[in-house]
């Protein structure tokens, strides 16, 4: 039945959706539409807010204000206050951009964000920034990717208390490639590479109140040049190659030893029977191939890219790397054994996901013991490492892509994943080949050990064995190290520790150092319980007050001392035969400088 | 004292007059959903403020605060309430391969756009939000009742909607509430048979969410079954017939139905204005992961994901459980459905939760909450009263559990 169209039942309705049309419409092209990009400010840019009444720039979160001529923001709770000065520089545009920043309160820092590629979310900005942890102050750097998570690119601890309230001026220097990080005008990091290029800059704060003054960005680099060494401690990640330690530019970007399971991972199977079982990350399935896990977040050129794995059944395992997509291994490059078990592939799936072979080298069964696979990374090429020896180098890669996604997989074979690490830049395996650079990762165990330009300072005065782990364990290799002793201190002593437990922990470690000043050297072994047990020792003549080298040959079964170039005793007999490498120091303070380490024969 | 008692009694009577009268049935479609309202939100409320305040925050780059200062405000603006509040303060914006505003439907920002500069971003979105869901709550309650004619079942169905796990989102700075409420009176008036009140209410669905357009199809066989046109009759001659005769002569109410598409198409023109992409709300899709691979390959990859999990170790996608949970219950509710209440409320169902499962599973839950039919049904089971009483506690205790985690930054959907 067929009611009569009336005004309320028809007219009204309609003349309402033509209303609401309008209102849709003039809503979304006035009140809606984006915002055009206002480029209010050019370089060379400086601002001191000392006739400011207000925040001159676009804020994204947080309670900004101008207070006694600084820009501050109060809020601290929030973690990614940001405020984007409306900047639009170019991306072959090299600049130095810096601000002086003072911590308030709160419980972290403020920082800068540079090279944004918008000013309306976080996504794609690098951002360099001050951050606590453990009670500690670091410098983190990184960005913040295509999801707008943040991936670090490496952190340096600084000798500044958490809660200092200095003014400090940071700086970041941008380069056509790379980035430095400055602070109180001293070199902080170089050489970082970029990943995003031009765009606007901010200041960005972290559950802290900060205030920002006399920001300024200027394209004249020459200003950035360091006059003094700023105050860090030391690196978690890298020391950066200023005079004397040798080192190379690797950072890690993530390592996954598999230990914390659960519903987080960022590992997430496309096919196969993949389970996290007592540290590894384990395929089960025999009977498919190219059965692949994909880490969930993408990773940037150059980059190193290491895989341990054990096959339990069969033989089969290997890596994907270059996917540009996480659902799916097409248009990946894969590097695996065959189902032989002793030659290695490599290729690329196409589009379609159909492989396309690039070569292959007969190794040796991989049978059950554990194998390292590494994939350098240089942009356009690859190289393939089988248990850090070279199996093919300058392999190109098809549709090169960056950031891509990498994953881990095994074909007609169980295999169980020990462990992942990815590091940026381009590290050279083949370990023996590495003369003077060592990738050195100072850590202290015990005392105070600080980074001064190219040398290591541990300034804690007990009448103690301080240890410093290098980040480095062998089993066979040659470390040398030119250590001052203070002429003040008559017992004071320093050396190498090696072969220890842990990289913090020198129990079982070998210990070799000069004692009583430098009148002699001695050598013995800590126990289990970190006791020390003295096995010999010598005189020296050697004048006080001047640096002294001490080098350790450290082969499969002894090890030798060198004093200046001069052996001092030879074949000294080892019971134990690997583990971790440090510096150790006797009271203080003892400056360790040129530490070299080669590994290897 | 007696001049006291004898100044306020006129109030007093009034008042007790008044709620008197609302306890009367021709009130229920007022004081049920409103009861229902004031309840749950009262409860979300307090378990995010307390949720809030009383877990330690966690603080991770990329977990905003867009108040910090006042916490029974920012707990309502997590994940993507972002894109929301950034597209009222500083509008759309695309960018290829970026998770982009453009995915989010215009009528919800635009609605808070109006009420921000009075109160801010932040309130406004939760006003919106929680009178849009009152509304919502009405107009179910109507159309239950106009279904079942039972006043009992209506106010289970209002009750289960605004209780289920997942119905914080309807007071959060999110689209849901605004969803609901424009689709539930769309269907309402359609059921009524006020063609071109459901076309204005229709045309507003589709600005809010690409499934919006659904609604246009549901109306649409609405009306061929009034006109004697069903999906069991399409065979037979005298079906075509009516609907020959139905076109000549109700066309006018035809084309009020036809009017909803307006929303979309006026949203795709602003994009293909503004972006050069009438489809970037599809087109972004990418940069969330989402890969249109069909429902079968992903639910299959969900079931084998959680198969090969652990569960005493905990080792499982605890989202998984929930969208197959979801996505499942609402497919199987569909069933009973199509033969209690129709094809148009059945297929409703059932595209509402398939069209999303075609790029992932992720968010099933939250999608599952605006399948107002579903709970419908569910009201109706409920008159067995061990049913009601395990739908309300699981809801209850689960609609906790999920608004602490969601307030403290866990990923619920």
């Amino acid at each position: 039945m067929l009611q009569r169209p009336t005004f309320r039942s028809t007219g009204l309705p309609l003349g309402l959706a033509v209303i609401a049309l309008i209102v849709l419409n003039l809503g979304l092209y006035t009140r809606l539409v984006a915002l055009p990009e206002q480029v209010v400010f050019e370089i060379p840019y400086f601002e001191d807010f000392a006739t400011l009444t207000t925040n001159p720039y676009d804020e994204f979160g947080g309670d900004w204000e101008i207070r006694d001529e600084t820009l501050v923001q109060l809020s601290t709770d929030g973690f990614d206050l940001t405020t984007y000065i409306p900047l639009a520089l170019a991306p072959e545009q090299i600049y130095v951009y810096e601000t002086k920043i003072k911590f308030l309160g709160g419980t972290m820092g403020g920082g800068v964000l540079f090279n944004a590629q918008q000013t309306t979310s976080r996504q794609k900005s690098h951002m360099v920034r001050f951050n606590v942890d453990q009670d500690q102050l670091w410098m983190i750097y990184g960005y913040f990717g295509d999801d707008s998570d943040f991936i670090g690119q490496g952190s340096i601890l600084l000798a500044i208390t958490p809660e200092n309230v200095d003014q400090h001026r940071l700086k970041v220097q941008v380069n056509p490639e790379s980035y430095n990080i400055y602070l109180d005008d001293g070199l902080l990091v170089d050489n970082i590479p970029l990943n995003y290029f031009g765009g606007s800059v901010g200041l960005i704060t972290a559950t802290s109140q900060v205030a920002f003054d006399d920001v300024r960005i200027d394209e004249n680099i020459t200003q950035a040049i360091p006059a003094t060494q700023p105050p860090i401690i030391m690196t978690d990640s890298v020391l950066q190659p200023t005079t004397d330690v040798s080192i190379i530019l690797d950072t890690p970007l993530f390592t996954d030893s598999f230990d914390s399971v659960g519903g987080e991972s960022l590992w997430q199977p496309i096919s196969g029977d993949w389970l996290f079982s007592d540290g590894r990350l384990v395929q089960q399935l025999t009977d498919g191939f190219d059965l692949s896990n994909i880490y969930q977040r993408a990773l940037p050129y150059p980059m190193t890219f290491k895989a341990t794995f054990q096959h339990q059944q069969g033989s089969g395992a290997g890596v994907l790397f270059n996917l540009p997509q996480t659902g799916s291994k097409n248009g990946g490059h894969m590097v695996r054994y065959i189902d032989m078990g002793d030659v290695i592939a490599w290729g690329y799936f196409d589009e379609s996901g159909v492989f396309n072979g690039q070569g292959d080298i007969k190794v040796g069964q991989p049978g059950q013991i554990s194998h390292t696979l590494a994939i350098i990374v240089n942009g356009q090429t690859y190289d393939i490492y089988l248990d850090d020896t070279l199996l093919r180098n300058g392999i190109p890669i098809v549709n090169p892509v960056s950031p891509s996604y990498i994953g881990v997989t095994a074909s007609q074979s169980a295999v169980s994943f020990e462990n992942v690490d990815v590091f940026t830049g381009t590290t050279n395996l083949t370990q023996p080949d590495i003369e003077t650079t060592a990738n050195i990762n100072i850590e202290s165990a015990t005392g105070t050990w600080i980074i001064d330009g190219g040398n290591i300072t541990q300034t804690d005065t007990d009448n103690t064995d301080y240890v410093a782990g290098t980040g480095f364990a062998g089993e066979q290799f040659t470390i040398s190290v030119d250590i001052n002793l203070p002429p003040d201190v008559p017992d004071a002593g320093a050396g190498l520790i090696f072969h220890m437990n842990g990289r913090d922990d020198r129990s079982q470690g070998y210990m070799v150092r000069f004692g009583s000043g430098g009148s002699e050297v001695f050598w013995g072994q800590f126990t289990d319980d970190g006791t020390f047990a003295g096995d010999g020792g010598v005189p020296t003549e050697i004048e006080p007050q001047e640096s002294q080298r001490l080098q350790l040959i450290v082969s499969e079964n002894t090890f030798d001392i060198r004093i200046n170039n001069k052996t001092l005793v030879e074949s000294i007999p080892l019971q134990r035969t690997n583990g971790w490498i440090g510096l150790v120091s006797f009271r203080g303070p003892v400056q360790f400088s040129n530490l070299n380490l080669q590994l290897g024969e | 004292m007696q001049a006291i008692h004898t100044r306020f009694s006129p109030i007093k009577d009034s008042v007790q007059q008044i709620a008197i009268r609302l306890n009367q049935p021709e009130y229920y479609w007022l004081t049920r959903p409103l009861m229902a309202f004031l309840i749950t939100r009262v409860i979300v409320f307090l378990g995010a403020y307390l949720a809030e305040i009383a877990i330690p925050g966690v603080v991770k780059d990329g977990f905003y605060h867009v108040n910090p200062n006042n916490v029974w405000l920012d707990v309502w603006a997590r994940w993507d309430s972002a894109f929301y509040i950034r597209i009222v303060e500083d509008g759309y914006w695309f960018t290829l391969g970026q998770q982009s505003a453009v995915a989010f439907f215009p009528l919800y920002p635009l609605l808070v756009s109006f009420l921000a500069p009075f109160v801010g971003t932040l309130a406004a979105g939760v006003i919106v939000s929680n009178s849009l869901f009152l509304g919502a709550l009405i107009f179910l309650y109507k159309l239950t009742e106009l279904e079942f004619n039972d006043a009992a079942v209506a106010s289970r169905t209002v009750f289960y909607i605004a209780a289920f796990p997942t119905a914080f989102f309807f007071t959060a700075v999110y689209t849901e509430s605004t969803f609901l409420f424009f689709t539930i009176s769309t269907m309402y008036f359609s059921r009524k048979q006020m063609w071109a009140w459901a076309g204005l209410f229709g045309l507003l669905c589709a600005s809010s969410r690409i499934v919006g357009i659904v609604i246009w199809g549901v109306v649409g066989l609405e009306w061929l079954q009034v006109h004697s046109w069903t999906l069991g009759t399409i065979h037979k001659r005298e079906a075509w017939t009516n609907l020959f005769k139905a076109l000549k002569t109700d066309w006018l109410n035809l084309g009020a139905i036809c009017i909803i598409p307006l929303g979309l198409i006026t949203y795709m023109v602003f994009l293909k204005v503004q972006f050069n992409d009438p489809i970037a709300f599809s087109t972004t899709q990418s940069a969330w992961g989402r890969e249109m691979i069909g429902p079968i390959a992903i639910i299959w990859r969900d079931l084998a994901s959680l198969m090969g999990g652990d569960f005493l170790k905990g080792d499982i996608w605890w989202h998984v459980i929930l969208d197959l949970s979801a996505y499942f219950g609402v497919l199987l509710i569909a069933v009973a459905i199509w033969r209690r209440l129709g094809a148009g409320y059945a297929l409703y169902c059932i595209l509402s939760i398939v069209i999303p499962s075609f790029s992932g599973t992720g968010s099933l839950s939250r999608y599952a909450l605006v399948i107002f039919p579903a709970f419908m049904m569910l009201g109706y089971w409920g008159r067995w009263q061990w049913l009601d009483r395990t739908v309300i506690i699981t809801f209850s205790v689960l609609l906790g559990i999920l608004t602490t985690l969601f307030v403290n930054w866990v990923f619920v959907a």
